[in-house]
């Protein structure tokens, strides 16, 4: 793979982070106090799923609205849907917009139907009859993750770099339910493993600071991985010069705080396994 | 177990496109909650304006009645709040000539079928009973599940009325 594919999907993977679904539930008079409450707990349900990139956000202008109404449109829901969906298009055919109503008469299954319509909305496609509740289980988690999966960002900072590389390596063998949220977990298998490396390894970039810039005798030659199959890595922003100095300039940080690196050696290789902590 | 739950997700990822969601009905239920039950095929489908709301329009050859009459049901056809720029998604859709069993509400809704969408069943090469997700439709035949035909089927709707009309 070239240099700019992998700049490419780094940049795919920060947009993925940086954009919030957004969603609004609309009220009016005979809007049940707690109908807010349940849309939100239905969302964040979704959200609570480990190694997501997913965030929301409420916004009365979003294009997803949910209401409570059974005759929205001057249309009656029909007596067995739980929520009713109706998707607008603008007259230039443009932009959507999405409204979902609730039938006021099947409270019973409402919080089950919420959830799925909530995963609905988020792309995970799911069977949209309501039978006994219903809950987000590891074949839904896996669905959610292939639309939001993590990138390798443990740290929150939009990048992949060597600080997400030593969260990973602290978390390394360590194993938990996959609902648990265990933190370097990408594929939510319930380990920190290979396969997880392996995934950052998909996204992980040698950052260079302007404080990490080689000398113009050596201006953009990168650490080379130590692997001859493992593509070349562009770093992300090379050039931004707000990024304050993250470490020294030319001492790497150790990868664990507690057993210091030879400062001559190289930026850890995401290909190398970091070893299992006892 | 891992590629199992890939495959499944795969199939949540890549399955059927559906919104709206509704209470699971088993056919029992349905029959139970229909006005009106017909075999019928699609005679036309066009898109009325009615009340300022478009909606696209079925009408049908009914072949038989297993609930409700020709009087009950007299303009044979049914309505569904779904149109090119206003789209109810998980909406029925039915072609000219599709051949279906039908458990119809009588009242007007954005959906008249029974269950929102479960209660239409197609017939394929007028033998097989499937859903409209495409997926076989099981009936208890002698006490065991087996793949419904148009005649167990049929059969199964005139015991769940009551009887052949």
């Amino acid at each position: 793979m070239k240099a700019s594919s992998v700049g490419v999907l780094i940049l795919m993977g920060s947009l993925a982070i940086a954009a919030p679904v957004t969603y609004w539930v609309a009220t009016s008079d005979g809007t049940p106090a707690e109908f807010v409450k349940q849309v939100d707990t239905a969302f964040n349900a979704w959200k609570a799923v480990p190694a997501t990139t997913l965030k929301l956000e409420k916004n009365k202008d979003s294009s997803l609205q949910f209401a409570w109404n059974v005759v929205a449109e001057d249309v009656p829901i029909n007596p067995d849907a739980i929520t009713r969906t109706i998707q607008t298009t603008s007259e230039d055919g443009k932009t959507t917009s999405t409204i979902v109503n609730v039938n006021p008469d099947q409270t019973e299954n409402l919080e089950s139907g919420l959830l799925v319509e909530a995963g609905l909305r988020l792309g995970v496609q799911l069977e949209p009859s309501i039978e006994g509740k219903r809950s987000v289980g590891e074949v839904e988690a896996t669905a959610l993750r292939s639309k939001f999966g993590q990138t390798g960002d443990l740290n929150g900072d939009q990048k992949v770099n060597l600080d997400d590389l030593e969260i990973l390596a602290s978390n390394y063998g360590k194993k938990g339910l996959p609902s648990v949220n265990l933190n370097g977990d990408f594929n939510g298998d319930g380990v920190v493993d290979d396969s997880d490396l392996e995934i950052m390894k998909a996204t992980y970039s040698f950052e260079i600071t302007p404080e990490k810039s080689l000398t113009p005798e050596n201006p953009t030659t990168p650490t080379p991985p130590s692997d001859p199959s493992t593509p070349p890595i562009t770093p992300t922003t090379p050039t931004e010069p707000v990024t304050p100095p993250v470490t020294d300039p030319v001492t790497p940080p150790p990868l664990d705080p507690t057993t210091p690196t030879d400062p001559s050696t190289p930026p850890t290789d995401p290909t190398t396994p970091p070893p299992a902590k006892p | 177990m891992k590629p199992r739950v890939a495959a499944l997700a795969l199939i949540f990822i890549f399955g059927t496109a559906l919104a709206t969601t509704y209470t699971k009905l088993s056919l029992e239920q349905q029959v139970e909650k229909a006005d009106v039950i017909v075999r019928a095929s699609i005679k036309q489908k066009t898109q009325e304006t009615r009340v300022g709301k478009i909606w696209t329009v079925y009408t049908l050859n009914v072949v038989k009645f297993y609930k409700g009459s020709s009087e009950t049901f007299k303009d044979s056809s049914f309505a569904v709040f779904d149109s090119e720029k206003l789209k109810l998604e998980g909406a029925p859709k039915f072609n000219e000539n599709d051949d279906l069993f039908l458990l119809l509400y009588a009242k007007t809704y954005d959906s008249p079928i029974v269950g929102f969408r479960q209660g239409a069943y197609k017939i394929l090469e007028g033998e097989k009973v499937v859903n409209l997700d495409n997926k076989p439709v099981m009936i208890d035949t002698d006490g065991k599940p087996a793949e419904a035909t148009t005649d167990t089927f049929s059969k199964q709707l005139e015991t769940l009325t009551g009887g052949a009309k």
